[in-house]
């Protein structure tokens, strides 16, 4: 495993940058009354008990470092800008059924990460694919973000600790206009979210998207995307039900001259080989590879 | 003498419910977990069996009332079933994840548990009246199957004009009718009461709705989505959409924009259980998009082609092939609704406009007539209808080659999008068809050009010349697409736009870090030398016998699969949940066949009997099961669908054993009788074997009528023979000790739960006509287990 500093050097510059982290819960910190103020401000009034939210809080741990272990082991290192957005989002507030009105907080966290239905067909995923999308995105301080399908809106958070805008359309509006309160009360005020049609992407963002995730159910990219896609972006769609562990990224990038290419990101089935340890099989009679 | 109409009844309403359940799960859920209901209902019976056996005594002493109760109570319990069915919080896409799947196992425990009792009764009630009516063993079968058949067709029927949620409450009321017949004034109005309390309860509960994770629920949940046109049929329930996702879903080229060329347009999306099958055109179809697809590849190659399209996509594909240069269409669309948006239009959207260039073929795929320069399978054809996979066998295939005039091409499509080994299947499946075709070098006749998602497969049937592979290098690199495999190209060291790594079952580590990759591209070279990879997937070709493109996963992989279970599409999941089935089959089958050395006494015969019948109720269970699941494949072929040929091959088969088992109650000679019944399964099954390809595909053309009756007419004989060996040995039996006819009734029960995924297994894994052959072995079991005379 070889560790290089870019990731280090990367780190401590968006360590400058990273916008305030929950700077509306004061100084404090993130309490249990904080917890229940902020599910009030977004239209989810709720109730928890003081032991069940320390539990959650003990669990935060070591999912923590369960994450940084999974990111290393297919990354070769841990995204330091990703570890502190785990570490900065309370993933309690998004555990919540809209269609049931039903809070789920208490599955926070799990030792056997899973997905979880949140109502109305969108599924919050599990952690350890959620960070590993989070790390193929490859996001940067300055970047520009938009996402094409809110579902419980985790991964917009995740992704808004990282870079300096995120936007992010639902389809779906019983979701989406629920989904859009949530992301104030947390202090998340780079987020900007709408409920309708992503076909056209957000045209009024001048400049364009340097990451794009659409859940795409159709056979092409829809074209408005592709060109909202600034040089050297990435436009990632996850590929495969959303119950599965973890699923199949399709990687979109563009070359100078505008055509597109893609890339198969299969490291959340496949671990990166390292070295010399070729333990895949070649098919008989394939030649050395290219 | 008492009248067996009730009988009648209760075996019609059990099997019509049966019927019903699957097609709830097919619109609520997905349709592979309907045939676990035909699981739960065997298992029921089997059980009802056993119960059978260790109470017979008591049954036997207070039949007078238990008649008229069973059906009351299977009202009241198959209303309850229902409504648990319809709450269960099942979401069959957790199973996949093995961190989710222990709830849904659970869940899969309440379905049992909802709608276990109801067949467990509904065996109770048809064994009982056996008991009851010892003595005219052959005239209780036959009602039993014959009211078995009509309540087949009565939820047949009811499908044309209910939607799948009401078929449950609908059928129930058959039984309040069976116990008022069985029973006297009280009974009457007992049942009445039921039923009206049942229904009330049912109309207040029973909660059925389609899963939220269904393709068609974020359409239909998006502002301003309407639903314009709907239509009710066995082949499913029909939805157009109006709403702002609805656009033609066709693979085009990434660069279009740079290209110039707008998006696919907007158009009603077509919904079948839930599954999105087609885009229909709002008005016109336009296709300014189509010189940016995927599909166009073959176009790039011709001038001015006569084109066959196999799937009109509603109009569409005519639209894309003029926009591409072709001089002439000839359009085939099997799927009837398909059929029918072309000719006469669907809801609001318009039929295909009058053009001299195009014409709409009635003729089935298989059945093609004239000469074409391009035959293109449309994208949407293996999703639109399940049995348009019987297009991509190998036969088929050599059939479009051989309609091909000089420099003609076929274009064949599959989606690589999960699992990039469907593609190299089809590439042995089209080398097997030029092989048939006569062809000596077939890796010169074959180019493979692909997107990110989908791949075609380019069948020629002149050697692809330098320039052409040119044309489409030249086509490819416009679009971002990758020409995986041509004649004189290298497979590797070419640029790749679309990195495509090996997805296997045995690797964990895959090797990401260098240039993009060409999975298809490796392997193509292989597969079309004939020297497939050998793994845990199955390469092997797509043929008549086994019209299968999934599951790939060979069964001796089994285990390697669950614990990569969540590599694998959905549709290999099936695979699985089959051989889980089965195993649990197998379980109870067990316990059922070892029941006689708890019940020893309860049974009184001697050992030899009990081997003998060990075989013979057993084999009968089985064979009679993988010869109808045999011809309910043929049948589905025959008559354009599944819905159908299940239906017409289980009233078909029902109706006659009814009559046979009706006709062996009166034969004075058993044993000659069995022996001529099964020489003639046999005779009439041995020539199926033979014939029934060349049949089916000479038949495909006629009306539907005369197809119906050509399927009727091969089955009656078969089916007749066929209901002589239960009734004859449950009589002969029962004359070596009473207790046995439960028993029988309970083996033969178990045995055919484990028949049902035992022939998916078989029949996907080695073929049909292996099917027909177990089948026929078991019956000749059956004629060896026929216990010798008794001195």
């Amino acid at each position: 495993m070889i560790r290089t500093r870019r990731p280090l050097l990367l780190g401590a510059l968006a360590a400058c940058a990273a916008p305030p982290v929950l700077s509306a819960q004061g100084t404090g910190g993130w309490t249990l009354e904080a917890y229940l103020a902020a599910m009030r401000a977004s239209g989810r009034e709720t109730t928890l008990s003081a032991p069940a939210f320390a539990a959650i809080q003990a669990r935060k741990t070591d999912a923590l470092r369960r994450i940084e272990a999974y990111l290393a082991q297919r990354f070769g290192a841990a995204d330091p800008a990703v570890m502190r957005a785990f570490a900065a989002l309370p993933r309690e507030y998004f555990h919540w059924n809209y269609e049931a009105r039903a809070n789920g907080a208490a599955n926070a966290y799990e030792s056997d990460p899973k997905p979880w239905g949140l109502g109305f067909g969108s599924a919050l995923s599990d952690y350890l694919g959620q960070a590993y999308m989070t790390q193929a995105c490859q996001a940067k301080p300055g970047h520009v973000a938009l996402e094409i399908g809110t579902g419980s809106g985790f991964q917009a958070a995740l992704l808004s600790r990282i870079v300096a805008r995120q936007y992010s359309i639902e389809i779906i509006e019983r979701l989406g206009s629920a989904v859009g309160r949530i992301f104030a009360p947390l202090g998340l005020d780079n987020v900007e979210t709408r409920v309708g049609d992503g076909f056209f992407g957000w045209p009024e963002v001048a400049g364009g998207f340097d990451i794009i995730i659409v859940t795409c159910a159709a056979q092409y990219v829809p074209p408005a995307l592709i060109q909202q896609l600034k040089p050297g972006g990435r436009l990632v769609i996850p590929i495969g039900q959303p119950f599965r562990r973890g699923q199949f990224l399709y990687i979109y990038t563009r070359d100078e001259d505008g055509r597109v290419r893609s890339r198969k990101d299969v490291g959340v089935y496949f671990i990166p080989m390292t070295g010399a340890m070729m333990n895949r099989p070649r098919p008989a009679g394939a030649g050395p590879e290219g | 003498m008492a009248s067996l109409v009730p009988l009648f009844l209760i075996a019609g309403a059990a099997v019509g419910v049966e019927i019903a359940l699957t097609r709830f799960f097919a619109v609520a859920s997905w349709s592979e977990y309907g045939y676990w209901v035909i699981s739960i209902a065997m298992t029921g019976f089997a059980v009802s069996g056993v119960v059978m056996v260790l109470g017979r005594g008591a049954f036997l002493r207070h039949a007078r009332w238990l008649l008229p109760a069973l059906p009351i109570a299977m009202l009241a319990v198959g209303g309850a079933g229902w409504i648990g069915t319809t709450l269960n919080g099942f979401n069959t896409l957790e199973l996949q994840n093995p961190a989710t799947a222990q709830a849904q196992l659970a869940n899969i425990a309440l379905y049992y548990a909802a709608l276990f009792p109801f067949f467990v009764l509904a065996g109770l009630a048809v064994s009982l009246n056996f008991l009851v009516h010892a003595g005219q063993v052959g005239r209780v079968y036959g009602y039993d199957l014959l009211g078995a058949g009509t309540g087949a067709v009565l939820a047949l029927a009811l499908m044309f004009v209910l939607h799948p949620f009401a078929l449950v409450p609908a059928l129930l009321p058959l039984l309040a009718v069976a116990a008022m017949l069985a029973g006297g004034a009280r009974w009457r109005v007992g049942a009445l009461a039921v039923l009206a309390a049942t229904e009330a309860a049912v109309l207040a509960f029973a909660a059925p709705r389609v899963s939220e994770f269904k393709p068609i629920y974020a359409p239909l949940n998006v502002q301003d989505s309407r639903v314009v046109a709907e239509r009710l049929s066995p082949r499913g329930v029909y939805l157009l959409l109006d709403n702002f996702t609805e656009r033609l879903d066709t693979d085009v080229s990434n660069n279009a924009g740079a290209m110039g060329l707008p998006p696919p347009p907007r158009a009603y999306g077509l919904y079948r259980d839930g599954a999105r099958i087609a885009a229909l055109p709002m008005a016109a179809p336009e296709a300014a998009h189509a010189p940016a697809a995927l599909d166009a590849a073959a176009y790039a190659l011709l001038g001015a082609p006569r084109v066959l399209l196999l799937g009109g996509a509603g109009g569409f594909r005519a639209a894309e092939a003029f926009a591409l240069g072709a001089r002439q269409v000839t359009i085939v669309e099997p799927e009837p609704l398909l059929q029918e948006a072309l000719s006469r239009g669907f809801g609001p959207s318009p039929p295909l406009a009058a053009d001299a260039r195009l014409r709409l073929s009635a003729a089935h795929p298989l059945r093609v007539e004239g000469r074409f320069d391009l035959v293109d399978i449309a994208g949407d054809f293996l999703g639109a209808d399940e049995q348009n996979r019987t297009a991509y066998t190998a036969e088929a295939l050599a059939g479009f080659l051989a309609r091909l005039e000089p420099g003609g091409l076929l274009s064949v499509p599959i989606g690589i999008r999960e699992l990039p080994v469907h593609a190299v299947r089809l590439l042995a499946t089209a080398r097997e068809a030029l092989r048939l075709a006569g062809v000596a070098e077939p890796e010169r006749h074959v180019a493979v050009i692909r997107s990110a998602w989908n791949l075609r497969v380019l069948v020629a049937r002149d050697p692809f010349t330098a320039a052409q592979v040119d044309r489409l290098l030249a086509f490819a690199e416009e679009r971002s697409f990758d020409l995986s495999y041509a004649p004189g190209l290298p497979a590797e060291g070419r640029e790749v736009w679309n990195d495509l790594p090996p997805v296997s079952l045995e690797a964990t580590t895959v090797d990401q870090r260098g240039a993009a990759q060409d999975a298809v591209a490796r392997e193509a070279a292989l597969v079309l030398a004939g020297t497939p990879p050998s793994d845990a997937f199955d390469r092997s070709p797509v043929t008549a016998d086994r019209p299968f493109l999934s599951p790939l996963v060979r069964l001796p992989w089994l285990g390697a699969a669950l614990k990569r279970i969540e590599v694998l599409p959905q549709q290999e999941i099936g695979l699985l949940v089959n051989v889980a089935v089965l195993a649990q089959a197998a379980l109870l089958a067990l316990a059922v066949a070892l029941l006689p050395l708890l019940a020893r006494p309860a049974l009184r015969v001697r050992l030899p009997v009990l081997g003998r019948a060990l075989v013979y109720f057993p084999a009968l269970g089985l064979g009679f099961l993988l010869v109808e699941i045999a011809f309910i494949e043929h049948a589905a072929l025959l008559l354009g669908d599944r819905s159908s040929g299940f239906a017409l091959v289980l009233t078909a088969m029902l109706v006659f054993s009814g009559l046979g088992a009706m006709w062996a109650g009166r034969v004075r000679a058993p044993g000659r009788a069995l022996l001529m019944a099964v020489l003639v399964a046999l005779g009439s099954a041995g020539l199926v074997l033979v014939g029934v390809r060349g049949a089916v595909l000479a038949a495909l053309d006629w009306p539907w009528a005369l197809r119906a009756a050509l399927l009727v007419a091969a089955l009656a004989p078969l089916s007749l023979a066929l209901g002589f060996p239960f009734p004859l040995g449950l009589d002969r039996f029962r004359k070596e000790g009473a207790g046995l006819l439960p028993w029988a009734w309970a083996l033969n029960g178990a045995f055919s739960v484990v028949a049902t995924p035992l022939a998916n297994l078989l029949g996907h894994g080695l073929g049909l006509s292996w099917l027909l052959a177990a089948g026929m072995a078991c019956y000749a079991a059956v004629l060896f287990a026929w216990p010798k005379e008794r001195p």
